[in-house]
C-alpha cells in the first residue's frame, strides 16, 4: 500500500479511536457512585438536586445524555462545568491547556538537550565512569515519581536556598517556569538519555560507520555526521509520545506548585464528577495522543528510507 | 477574638491572659449548611427567643475575648498590600454559594443589612442603620441607609434585598443553599414549589424600610442577616450579564468595603477598595489572594517563603511548626466551636442499648486521642456542644473514661464481645479521619474484645451515604458539627431532636425532645440554659452521640499585619480593618 493511502486510513481510524474512549469514559464516570452535588459534606437539599439536574440535563436517561453530549461535542460544545458554575468547558481548556502545552513545552526542550547529551556521553565513552555516571542518573530519574521531584525542588530551592518561588505561573519567562519545568523534563530527559545510548551504541557498531573509519575519516565527523543523525530516529519517535503525554500536563506537578495547567483538572474533575469536563478532557488528550502517534508513525518512514521500502 | 499581636498567643496563656476561655468558634463551612438545612427543615420548631428585651439598636451579643487591643495607631507601611492564600472560588454569588472557599472573599466585598464585629462579635448595622423587632420577635423592620450604593453608584435600597432574597428561593437561580432562606416565613414551602416567590415574608414598605417577617420568634435573625446568603446582589449587572455575572472580567461590582479588581481563575484573584463605600474606607489598597489547589496543604510553605502574609497550616506543617520556636512566634491560635463525634445506629443491636454505646464512650482515651495519636492538634471532648455555647457542660461529663467499667457494662447487660461486630464507616480524606477510625477500631478491639471493621467511602459519597441512613441500617460512622451562631438551639434543636435527626441514628428521647421544644422559645435566659444543660446531659448520657475532640484553629500572620480578627462563627479572613505597620 503506497504512503498516501496508509497516512488515510490512519487519520480516518482516528474516530474510531475517539469514539470508543468516549464510550468507554462515559458509561465509566456514570457508573461510578457519587455525583457532582454531593461534594465533601454539603447536603444539598432533593428539591435543589433536582433542579439542578434538571438544568445540566442529568436527569435524562443515559443514552440521551450520551447522544446528546456527543451531537454537541461535534459541534465544538463541551457542555458548561458543573464544579465551577457558569464557565464552560471550552473556556476551562481554553484558559488552561496552553499553560500545560507551554511548560511542556520548555520541558520538553530541557528533556531533549539534556538526555541526547547525557546519551551520546554515555555511549561515546562507553564503559567509562562516565558512562555509568549518566546511566546511573538516569535510572534515578526514570524511578523516581514527579511529585517526589517537584517535592523536593520546591523544598531545596524555594524553602531552604529562597532562589525561586514556592509556586505560581507567570509565562514562560519567568522563574516560576523553573522548577516545573525541570521537574517534568526529569524522567523523559532520562528516558531519552537511555534510548540515545543504545541506539548510538547500535550505530557505532556498524558496518558503515566502520567503512568511514577505514576510509580514513576522523571521528568527530563520524560521529556528528554519520553515527549521530541515525541514531536520533529511535529517538525521535519516542519523543513524540513523551511529548504527547508532557503537553497535556502532569496532574503531581502542576497540582504540587499550583500550575494552573489542564492535568490538574483533569483529575480534579474525576474526584469531582464534573463530567462535561471529564468527557472533554479526555477526548482532548485522546486526540493529542492519537494525532501525535499518527505524526510519529508517519514521519519515521520518511526519516528512514529502510522503513518505507518494506 | 483573638486579637493579633506580637506576642505570642499560645492557647493557655491566651486562657488565663483573658480571665476567661477563649470562646472563638470556628465553623467548619459545610457544617454552617448543614445546619441551616437542618434548621430549614424545622419549621415547626419555634425558634427562640433569647430572653434580650428587643431593642432597636444592634443586639447586645456575647463579647469574646476580654482583651481585645485598641485599633493600631503607629506608622503605616509605604505598601498596603496583602498577600492571602485561598482555594479556588466555586461561585462568586452569594445568593448560590454553599459557603466554599469563596467565603474569605465573599465577606469583604459585600455588605448585608448587618454584620458581626470582628473585634467584639456583636451585630452590627451596615446597610440597614437600624431595627427593630416586634413583641415577641417573629417579625423585624430594618430601616436603611440612605448614602448606600453599589461601587458603580447605584443606590442600594430596600427592593435590592427584597429581590436578592426572592433570587435565592428562584429555581433559576440553582442556588445549592435555599436553605438559608428558611427562616423567613414561606421561604420553605417556596423552595419546595408550594408557594410563589412573591409570597416570601419580605415586604418593602418602601425605598428605606424593609419588613422581615420570620417563621416565629427568633432574636437571633439579625444575626442570621449578616451571613452572605441574605447579601445584597446588583439586579442591573445580573440583569446584563446572566449567569456569568461575577465572572465579566471588569472590575465586579458589589457593596462592600471591597470590590474585585480582578480574577484569574485557579491563579490569582485581586481584591481593589471600593471607590463609593458608605462606611469607613479601608487601609490596604489591595488584597492579593493565591489561588491553591489545596491551601491547607501548599500555603504556609509560601508563607514561609515571604510570597504570603498569612496562612492556615495543618498537619504536617503544624507539626514541624511546633519544634521551631521563631515559627511559633507568629502564630495565632484558639478553640473552634465544634466538636467530632461518633455517631451510632440506635435501631438496630448492638448500638441500640445504651449499655453497649457507654461502653464505646467509656472505653476511648481522648487525651490520648487527641494528644498523641493526632499529634496535639486537638482539643479532647467530652461533651458534645462546646464550652462557648451557652448551655454546654464544658467537660462535666456525665460519663467518665474507664476501661474496667466499660467491660463491665457489656457484662451487666449481658453482650458478649466475642459476637459482636461493628462496622465504622468513615470518610477517606482527609487522612486524618482515617487515623482516628483506626485507633477507634484498636481501642475498641483491644479493651472490649469486639470485632469492628473498617468502612471507608469517598468524600464526594458521603452526603448521600448519610441520606440514606434513613432506611439502611449502620454501625457507627464519624462526624462533626459547628456552630453557625452562638446559641445551643443550633446544636440541640438542629441536630439531635428526634425530629431533626440529622445524623440519621434514630434515637429517641421523649425528655429530650421535650426540653429541647421548651427551651427554645423560653424567654428566661438562665432557665433555658439550665433546659438546655439538662437536654446535653441526657444526651450524652445516652450517648447516640459520643464526642471525640473538637479543633483547634492555628493561623500563621506576619507581624506587620495589624487590625486583623478572628470571629468565633466563621473563620473568614475580614480584612476591613486590616493595616499593615510599618516595617521597624
Amino acid at each position: 500500500m503506497n504512503r498516501g493511502t496508509y497516512a488515510i486510513r490512519r487519520v480516518l481510524l482516528l474516530f474510531p479511536t475517539l469514539l470508543a474512549i468516549y464510550t468507554l469514559t462515559f458509561f465509566l464516570i456514570h457508573s461510578t457512585p457519587g455525583g457532582p452535588w454531593s461534594q465533601g459534606g454539603k447536603p444539598v437539599p432533593p428539591l435543589v438536586l433536582e433542579r439542578l439536574n434538571e438544568a445540566y440535563g442529568l436527569n435524562d436517561p443515559v443514552w440521551k445524555q450520551y447522544t446528546d453530549y456527543l451531537m454537541n461535542a461535534l459541534q465544538g460544545d463541551f457542555g458548561p462545568s458543573l464544579a465551577q458554575r457558569g464557565r464552560s468547558v471550552s473556556e476551562i481548556i481554553g484558559e488552561t491547556f496552553p499553560v500545560s502545552l507551554k511548560l511542556g513545552l520548555v520541558s520538553m526542550v530541557i528533556a531533549l538537550t539534556v538526555g541526547i547529551t547525557l546519551g551520546t556521553l554515555g555511549a561515546l565513552k562507553h564503559n567509562s565512569a562516565l558512562d555509568y555516571f549518566t546511566s546511573f542518573v538516569a535510572i534515578i530519574g526514570i524511578s523516581t515519581p514527579s511529585y517526589v521531584v517537584v517535592s523536593l525542588l520546591v523544598l531545596i530551592l524555594a524553602s531552604e536556598l529562597h532562589l525561586l518561588p514556592t509556586g505560581g505561573w507567570d509565562g514562560i519567562a519567568s522563574t516560576k517556569i523553573i522548577i516545573p519545568a525541570i521537574a517534568l523534563a526529569l524522567y523523559p530527559a532520562a528516558v531519552l538519555a537511555r534510548y540515545t545510548r543504545s541506539s548510538l551504541l547500535d550505530v557505532l557498531s556498524a558496518d558503515y560507520i566502520r567503512t568511514a573509519r577505514a576510509k580514513g575519516l576522523r571521528e568527530r565527523p563520524v560521529v556528528m555526521r554519520h553515527a549521530i543523525r541515525n541514531a536520533l530516529l529511535p529517538v525521535l519517535t519516542v519523543s513524540g509520545i513523551i511529548l504527547a503525554d508532557i503537553i497535556t500536563g502532569s496532574f503531581f506537578v502542576e497540582t504540587v506548585y499550583s500550575v494552573p495547567g489542564l492535568g490538574r483538572y483533569f483529575v480534579s474533575s474525576i474526584s469531582e464528577r464534573d463530567y462535561p469536563v471529564i468527557l472533554g478532557t479526555v477526548l482532548l488528550f485522546g486526540a493529542v495522543i492519537s494525532i501525535m502517534n499518527l505524526i510519529v508513525d508517519l514521519l519515521y518512514p520518511l526519516l528512514d528510507p529502510r522503513i518505507a521500502q518494506r | 477574638m483573638v486579637r493579633i499581636s506580637q506576642d505570642t498567643q499560645d492557647f493557655d496563656s491566651a486562657v488565663t491572659r483573658s480571665g476567661r476561655r477563649l470562646t472563638e468558634a470556628q465553623v467548619n463551612r459545610r457544617k454552617v449548611m448543614q445546619g441551616l438545612v437542618a434548621s430549614g427543615a424545622l419549621a415547626t420548631i419555634a425558634g427562640m427567643s433569647r430572653g434580650v428585651a428587643a431593642q432597636a439598636t444592634p443586639e447586645a451579643g456575647e463579647t469574646y475575648g476580654t482583651d481585645a487591643p485598641a485599633p493600631y495607631e503607629g506608622p503605616l507601611a509605604e505598601e498596603q498590600v496583602m498577600r492571602l492564600p485561598t482555594g479556588e472560588p466555586v461561585t462568586m454569588d452569594p445568593g448560590v454559594s454553599y459557603g466554599d472557599d469563596e467565603l474569605d472573599i465573599l465577606f469583604n466585598i459585600y455588605d448585608g443589612l448587618t454584620g458581626i464585629d470582628q473585634a467584639t462579635g456583636e451585630v452590627v448595622p451596615r446597610v440597614a442603620e437600624s431595627w427593630e423587632p416586634n413583641e415577641d420577635g417573629s417579625v423585624f423592620t430594618f430601616l436603611l441607609r440612605q448614602d448606600v450604593t453599589w461601587s458603580d453608584g447605584t443606590p442600594i435600597t430596600a427592593n435590592d434585598f427584597a429581590y436578592s432574597w426572592k433570587r435565592v428561593l428562584d429555581p433559576n437561580t440553582l442556588s445549592e443553599y435555599m436553605s438559608a432562606m428558611y427562616y423567613i416565613q414561606n421561604g420553605e414551602e417556596i423552595a419546595n414549589g408550594e408557594m410563589g416567590l412573591d409570597e416570601l415574608g419580605v415586604k418593602v414598605v418602601d425605598d428605606r424600610t424593609l419588613e422581615v417577617t420570620l417563621t416565629g420568634p427568633m432574636q437571633f435573625f439579625p444575626r442570621i442577616a449578616a451571613t452572605w446568603t441574605y447579601y445584597p446582589v446588583p439586579k442591573h449587572i445580573i440583569d446584563e450579564y446572566g449567569v456569568d455575572w461575577t465572572d465579566t472580567g471588569e472590575t465586579g461590582v458589589s457593596n462592600g468595603p471591597y470590590v474585585v479588581e480582578s480574577w484569574s481563575h485557579n491563579q490569582e484573584l485581586v481584591l481593589a477598595p471600593n471607590p463609593n463605600y458608605y462606611g469607613e474606607p479601608v487601609t490596604l489598597t489591595r488584597a492579593v489572594y493565591r489561588i491553591f489547589e489545596d491551601a491547607s496543604t501548599q500555603a504556609y510553605i509560601a508563607f514561609e517563603n515571604g510570597e504570603l502574609d498569612y496562612a492556615a497550616p495543618e498537619g504536617p506543617d503544624l507539626a514541624r511548626i511546633m519544634e521551631d520556636p521563631e515559627a511559633q512566634e507568629l502564630l495565632v491560635q484558639f478553640p473552634l466551636s465544634n466538636c467530632y463525634f461518633i455517631i451510632c445506629d440506635c435501631s438496630h443491636d448492638p448500638t441500640a442499648q445504651i449499655a453497649f454505646r457507654q461502653a464505646l464512650y467509656k472505653s476511648i482515651n481522648r487525651e490520648e486521642l487527641a494528644g498523641t495519636v493526632l499529634q496535639d492538634q486537638w482539643i479532647p471532648a467530652y461533651t458534645i456542644m462546646s464550652p462557648d455555647i451557652p448551655g454546654s457542660l464544658d467537660d462535666q461529663s456525665p460519663l467518665n473514661e474507664s476501661v474496667e467499667e466499660a467491660v463491665a457494662l457489656l457484662e451487666e447487660a449481658g453482650i458478649d464481645p466475642a459476637s459482636i461486630e461493628l462496622e465504622l464507616t468513615y470518610q477517606n480524606s482527609p487522612a486524618r479521619r482515617k487515623t482516628v477510625a483506626e485507633y477507634l477500631q484498636a481501642t475498641w478491639q483491644d479493651t472490649l474484645g469486639i470485632t469492628v471493621t473498617l468502612a471507608p467511602i469517598e468524600d464526594s459519597t458521603y452526603i448521600d451515604w448519610r441520606a440514606s441512613r434513613e432506611t439502611q441500617p449502620f454501625g457507627v460512622y464519624t462526624g462533626n458539627w459547628g456552630s453557625d451562631f452562638v446559641d445551643p438551639s443550633n446544636w440541640i434543636n438542629q441536630n439531635f431532636t428526634s425530629q431533626s435527626d440529622h445524623y440519621r441514628n434514630h434515637w429517641e428521647n421523649a425528655r429530650f425532645d421535650a426540653i429541647a421544644e421548651e427551651a427554645v422559645s423560653n424567654t428566661n435566659d438562665e432557665e433555658r440554659i439550665q433546659q438546655y444543660q439538662e437536654a446535653e446531659r441526657i444526651l450524652v448520657r445516652e450517648a447516640p452521640i459520643i464526642p471525640m475532640f473538637r479543633g483547634k484553629a492555628v493561623r500563621a500572620v506576619k507581624p506587620d499585619v495589624r487590625d486583623l480578627y478572628f470571629q468565633s462563627t466563621l473563620s473568614v479572613v475580614h480584612l476591613r480593618t486590616v493595616k499593615i505597620a510599618a516595617a521597624e
